[in-house]
């Protein structure tokens, strides 16, 4: 899917980037609302616990006011003891706040007979109790609320404690010592006290509304708890054993801090829980005491917290809600393309009838869709176009290669084409360099020893030269074969015939010569052309002598004269065009004539075909990847008529003519040292032709003679030829005897020209002037001594 | 060109000798025609001394084989010989033999 890709791409990008800039606002949102709830539970827990330190102090003051009064009292002024417990017992029933309250006076001071004397007055259940306080069980000398402010001549809150034998509750007693002056110095008398009950200051404390489990809590100045809402803390610890137990060293700062009589604002771990809270803690100023407020944090932060789920929540909808609009987008974006991309696939493969699909959307998309269109119309009108500029190039090209399939036609191109003669070897190559050239050559007996033959080039290229060189080699060869005319008178008509029709004056250069197969003399006409050499025997090669006359075609009842050569058994005339002298190479240096001339130098031991193929090699590395700008043609005609080895016999139409035959044939091949097995073969093979001429070839009973003409030319090749004047028999046009017949179905007719195919290379039957003529030839090894 | 015949169990032995063409192959036509009119029904020729054959020699082992219904067995043919008689598809028609007891000992066995 397409789509899915552009709109991963797209997710891919966006979502993490909203992901974080959610998380940025969140965390950042967050931290604000953390701080200014922190602030908020400060402000609060201050304001709470200094309202309550307020309240605290206030009833403290009213202790310390009324102990004071008390004192202030004993010290002054004459009483009785009447008047003093009336005294006590009206402070304390006037006060509500106070639990409690004494005048405890030293040993025998009050009364010369009693130890002790403190009456106390204390709150009963619904009235005010009395009782004196001191006895054994009661030593008020040494309980703290006593002893401390006698020692410390001062003023003082005791530390809690449970009032056994006296008040029987937990209390604190404010206590103020009095004295009498004797001598200018003060002598201690004894102390006033006022007690509160803990419980009382319990309820206080518990009264301060701290959120849903937060609590306030009291320690004294030595750090044990006074009120706290687990009992059994109240009097058993301390800050600092809780501190000690927690292995908390920040309660223990903090404890430190609140002994010293500071405040402040901090986030401990809880007293029991492991809960953290967050704790605003105030001295009382009165006794050094301090409250603490505790507000679980989180508590504070569950609003927060909720708050920042929420948000998170709401993040999530919102990326999957984009991510469902990426997707739409994207989508809106894709589907189009899609429809394109299937359009483009059609039009790759070449399909340019369909409709590219309409997106009317006026964006980038839709812009995309119109130059598709376009492009569409346009690919298709110029393939139109370019269809009918092919077919049109196409027709010329047809034209151009028929013309070509003409001219290569009527060009002999099977080699060997004279599969029976042995006295020479002829090959051709023609190479046009555009589809048709103006190059040809030919080749064809005149009678039966003499080989006529040319190569030409025309001064064009293309259709009408190709025409023009199809009219000049069948005018060449209809006066040559038809006329006992020499070359020079050949040259002469056929230069006016051309010139006569000539209206595009076209000209051709030509050579042509005449070998005679018996004793390789060439008679040649040169008309413009280039000279062809000849490859010797001893490795040499020479170029032709000239000859008078120019190119055929150029001016009428132009002379032109002859001269004459002479190949020797193996060797070799070379003719060829200027595509092989004028070929060029990537510096446009020409191959050169010199060269050609050095190059055929490598050739005397070369078969015909060979000296050609070699050429043409060396013509091709020349030239290299250069294109090729004109024909190549060349023509080879190598001499291998060996007249010393020859056998000519004549023998009577009689069989035992035959034994004749024989030890002619055994002789001939002792004086040439040939290999015996062949013998064999070429005796079958004559028995069986002259046999077949004997028997059934005459229909007279005069005597006729059979002619046996053997030669063994150059390769090793032997070429029989039997000559009879017998009625016309060719007996190779008798289809071969089916070998594989049973015995009883087995024609002995046919078995023996059967053999003669089997023994031969080559066999050939013609008929002329009344003669049968066949030729026979059979390649055969020198002997191996 | 020289022939003999060797009577043994009803199986003829006709010699061969020299070349076997048209000229002498009538020759040896003649001798076997005689030898199968005085009740030859099997024959072993012998080709160890026959250099050459021609078309004419085929057209003769044809004959014997006919006349003699395949009970013909050939012996000693040399390569050239042979050659042509491969040529000819005659190969499957004769039973050759590399001696003239084993030539007896087909012919017997048939």
């Amino acid at each position: 899917m397409r789509d899915r890709g552009i709109a991963l791409k797209l997710a891919l990008l966006i979502i993490p980037i909203t992901i974080a800039i959610f998380l940025f606002i969140l965390g950042y949102y967050y931290n604000i609302s953390k701080n200014t709830i922190i602030k908020n539970v400060e402000e609060n827990s201050r304001n709470l616990a200094l309202n309550a330190v307020n309240k605290i102090e206030k009833s403290l003051k009213t202790f310390e006011l009324v102990a004071e009064n008390l004192s202030y009292f004993v010290q002054s002024s004459n009483y009785t003891k009447n008047e003093l417990l009336s005294m006590i017992e009206t402070a304390v029933n006037k006060n509500k706040e106070i639990y409690g309250s004494t005048i405890a006076f030293e040993p025998y001071s009050f009364q010369r007979d009693s130890l002790y004397f403190a009456p106390y007055f204390y709150k009963g259940e619904n009235n005010i109790r009395f009782t004196y306080l001191g006895g054994d069980s009661y030593n008020y000398f040494n309980w703290d609320w006593y002893k401390i402010p006698k020692e410390q001549n001062k003023s003082l809150w005791s530390e809690p404690y449970y009032d056994k034998g006296g008040g029987e509750i937990v209390m604190s007693t404010y206590s103020v010592p009095f004295y009498k002056i004797l001598n200018r110095e003060n002598k201690f008398e004894g102390v006033v006290t006022a007690d509160i009950s803990l419980n009382w200051l319990s309820n206080i404390v518990k009264s301060l509304k701290i959120s849903k489990s937060g609590y306030g809590f009291l320690i004294s100045q030595n750090g044990n708890f006074i009120t706290h809402p687990s009992k059994q803390l109240i009097m058993n610890e301390s800050i600092f054993s809780i501190a000690k137990s927690k292995n908390s060293l920040k309660l223990k700062e903090m404890g430190n801090k609140m002994m010293s009589g500071k405040s402040g604002f901090e986030l401990i771990d809880g007293i029991l829980s492991d809960k953290k809270y967050w704790i605003y803690y105030s001295p009382l100023p009165s006794n050094g005491w301090s409250l603490g407020v505790m507000f679980p944090e989180d508590e504070i932060m569950a609003d927060i917290n909720n708050l920042s789920k929420d948000a998170v929540l709401i993040s999530i909808e919102g990326i999957l809600i984009l991510l469902l609009v990426i997707i739409y987008i994207s989508r809106s974006i894709t589907m189009p393309l899609r429809k394109l991309s299937e359009a483009t696939k059609d039009i790759a493969s070449g399909n340019l009838e369909f409709d590219i699909p309409e997106i009317k959307s006026r964006d980038e998309v839709g812009n995309l869709s119109r130059s598709f269109e376009y492009m569409r119309s346009s690919l298709k009108k110029y393939i139109s176009d370019l269809k009918e500029t092919t077919a049109a190039k196409e027709r010329i090209e047809s034209e151009l290669k028929i013309a070509r399939d003409i001219q290569m036609g009527i060009i002999p191109k099977d080699f060997p084409p004279f599969p029976g003669r042995t006295e020479f070897e002829i090959y051709a190559s023609i190479e046009p360099a555009r589809e048709v050239g103006g190059d040809f050559y030919d080749f064809f007996f005149l009678g039966d020893n003499k080989l006529f033959f040319l190569i030409g080039d025309v001064s064009d290229k293309g259709i009408p030269a190709s025409l023009f060189m199809a009219v000049t080699k069948t005018l060449i060869k209809a006066v040559a074969t038809s006329t006992d005319k020499n070359l020079s008178e050949i040259a002469y008509k056929t230069n006016n015939d051309l010139f006569s029709d000539n209206k595009m004056s076209m000209f051709v250069s030509i050579f042509f010569g005449i070998l005679n197969i018996d004793d390789g003399e060439i008679i040649y006409t040169n008309a413009g052309h280039n000279r062809p050499f000849i490859i010797k025997n001893d490795g040499s090669v020479l170029m032709l002598e000239k000859t008078d006359g120019m190119a055929l075609g150029v001016f009428e009842n132009a002379k032109y004269g002859i001269n004459k050569v002479r190949l020797n058994f193996n060797e070799t005339i070379f003719l060829y065009t200027d595509g092989i002298t004028e070929a060029m190479d990537e510096n446009s240096s020409l191959f050169g004539e010199e060269n050609l001339k050095q190059k055929l130098k490598e050739c005397s031991s070369f078969k015909a075909e060979e000296i050609i193929i070699h050429i043409n090699n060396k013509v091709k590395e020349f030239v290299g990847d250069e294109p090729q700008y004109d024909d190549i043609t060349m023509l080879s005609i190598k001499y291998l008529n060996n007249s010393e080895k020859k056998l000519e016999i004549e023998l009577k139409n009689e069989v035992s003519e035959l034994d004749k035959l024989n030890n002619k044939l055994a002789q001939f091949w002792n004086e040439h040292n040939l290999d015996s097995e062949e013998l064999g073969h070429i005796n079958l093979s004559l028995e069986e032709i002259i046999t077949n001429i004997i028997k059934y070839g005459y229909n007279d009973d005069l005597e006729h003679t059979i002619k046996v003409v053997i030669k063994l030319n150059g390769t090793q090749k032997l070429q029989l030829e039997i000559i009879d004047d017998g009625i016309e028999f060719n007996p190779f046009e008798h289809p071969a005897p089916d070998t594989s017949k049973s015995l009883e179905e087995r024609d002995i007719g046919g078995l023996g020209i059967h053999l003669v195919r089997n023994c031969m290379d080559y066999f050939n039957y013609e008929r002329e002037n009344n003669i049968n003529k066949v030729v026979m030839v059979k390649n055969i090894g020198q002997k191996i001594i | 060109m020289e022939s003999n015949n060797e009577t043994q169990e009803n199986i003829s032995l006709l010699r061969l000798k020299g070349k076997l063409d048209f000229i002498t192959s009538s020759e040896f036509e003649q001798k076997f025609n005689i030898m199968v009119n005085e009740g030859g029904k099997k024959f072993i020729l012998d080709f160890s001394e026959v250099s050459y054959m021609s078309s004419a020699g085929l057209r003769f082992l044809l004959i014997a084989s006919k006349k003699t219904k395949g009970k013909v067995v050939l012996f000693g043919v040399n390569d050239a010989v042979k050659q042509v008689i491969e040529i000819a598809g005659f190969v499957s028609m004769f039973k050759f033999s590399s001696s003239q007891d084993e030539a007896v000992e087909i012919l017997t066995k048939n």
